[in-house]
């Protein structure tokens, strides 16, 4: 009944200098994605991920704590994802994980779901440094996705790895 | 994942060695095995037949929508072997007008899933959700379930979406699962509805 092995590597890049953006694309072929981010920080900043370089459509529900404070952000209609947290996770040596799940990328029958966790014990500026969160994303449109963007307005920082990888149902 | 046979060659070099993650490659690469999919009309109930039990455990992902009137959480009932008792499920739940809070069932039915109903603003929203189920093949313990699931919907009749964040339940029977079903609340699951099943090995 199986149809063989699958979880297929597709690309790995790893940063050789700072960067606000990391750009994901040529992953077709394949039923769900996997993005798997080990990142690290230059400066205080906010993360966002675009599909498709739209600028409309979003929507996006995240659960977020950290040892002062816990809390539900919802975000209806958005021109990008917020993946909520990392305003103060300013760190070149701790790294942050970041797991990014796409069932279905390639359908062009519904909208697309972009599931999420992520965290950081960075520790350094503050007690908000430590953080974890989980979350969801909607993109309401139909097309295939067929690109990624990472941004952080802190800038990744060299050393930081993203790693796609497909995977492929029966 | 374990460390073992661990080398001072084997960190220098960065080569992976049996369990030892170099950090170029994902742990778990090739480690997943597609059963099977189903991605037909609309029904009453997906069920997958005749699951192996050769794997670590499952993983279940689904895209669902029904035809139920908007009301709040609703969901989509999973279960196994064609039982439906003995089982017991919380999670973490969300809306956009109820913030956040945590529900907890016993002596149930079914394990839930959100899926969207007729409420939603779209003919193309569908709810999604990943679902792991552990010790399955396991005959000395309960079946363990953890995933995440949800839909949002921002010009929709009702709360703009839902997500449950973490969804985790027993099905309290040491029974090797052997099938799964997924059945919808009322009456049936929508066209476009896709379910896929994939073993991991551990």
């Amino acid at each position: 009944m199986p149809a063989g092995k699958t979880y297929t590597q597709i690309s790995s890049q790893t940063l050789t200098s700072n960067t606000g953006t990391i750009n994901i694309g040529s992953f077709s072929g394949y039923t769900d994605l996997r993005i798997v981010l080990t990142y690290f920080v230059a400066g205080n900043g906010g993360s966002n991920i675009t599909v498709n370089s739209s600028t409309s459509g979003y929507g996006e529900m995240d659960l977020y704590g950290n040892p002062l404070v816990y809390t539900i952000y919802y975000g209806g209609s958005r021109g990008d994802i917020y993946f909520y947290g990392n305003y103060e996770h300013n760190s070149t040596t701790v790294p942050g994980s970041f797991i990014l799940d796409i069932p279905y990328y390639a359908r062009t029958d519904t909208n697309h779901m972009l599931f999420y966790t992520r965290g950081t014990t960075a520790g350094g500026s503050g007690a908000t440094s430590y953080e974890t969160s989980v979350g969801m994303a909607q993109w309401n449109n139909t097309s295939a996705i067929t690109s990624l963007q990472l941004s952080h307005t802190g800038l990744f920082a060299t050393g930081t790895t993203v790693s796609v990888y497909g995977i492929t149902e029966a | 994942m374990g460390i073992r046979s661990l080398s001072s060659a084997s960190v220098s070099t960065g080569t992976k060695r049996s369990k030892f993650w170099d950090q170029a490659t994902y742990p778990f690469e090739n480690s997943w095995e597609s059963i099977a999919t189903y991605s037909s009309g609309a029904t009453g109930t997906i069920t997958f037949n005749s699951i192996p039990s050769t794997f670590k455990y499952l993983r279940l992902v689904t895209r669902l929508r029904d035809s139920r009137s908007p009301v709040a959480y609703s969901s989509a009932n999973i279960y196994f072997n064609g039982i439906t008792t003995g089982y017991a499920y919380t999670w973490i739940y969300s809306d956009s007008r109820a913030g956040v809070f945590e529900d907890s069932t016993s002596g149930t039915t079914s394990i839930a899933t959100p899926v969207p109903g007729s409420g939603v603003s779209g003919a193309n929203i569908y709810g999604y959700g990943i679902l792991d189920i552990y010790d399955y093949a396991n005959t000395t313990k309960f079946t363990g379930v953890q995933g995440i699931g949800g839909y949002v919907d921002p010009g929709g009749a009702y709360n703009g979406g839902e997500g449950a964040f973490d969804i985790n339940g027993t099905w309290a029977n040491t029974a090797v699962v052997n099938s799964i079903s997924i059945g919808a609340n009322i009456p049936n699951f929508a066209s476009g509805v896709r379910a896929s099943l994939y073993g991991m090995k551990g």
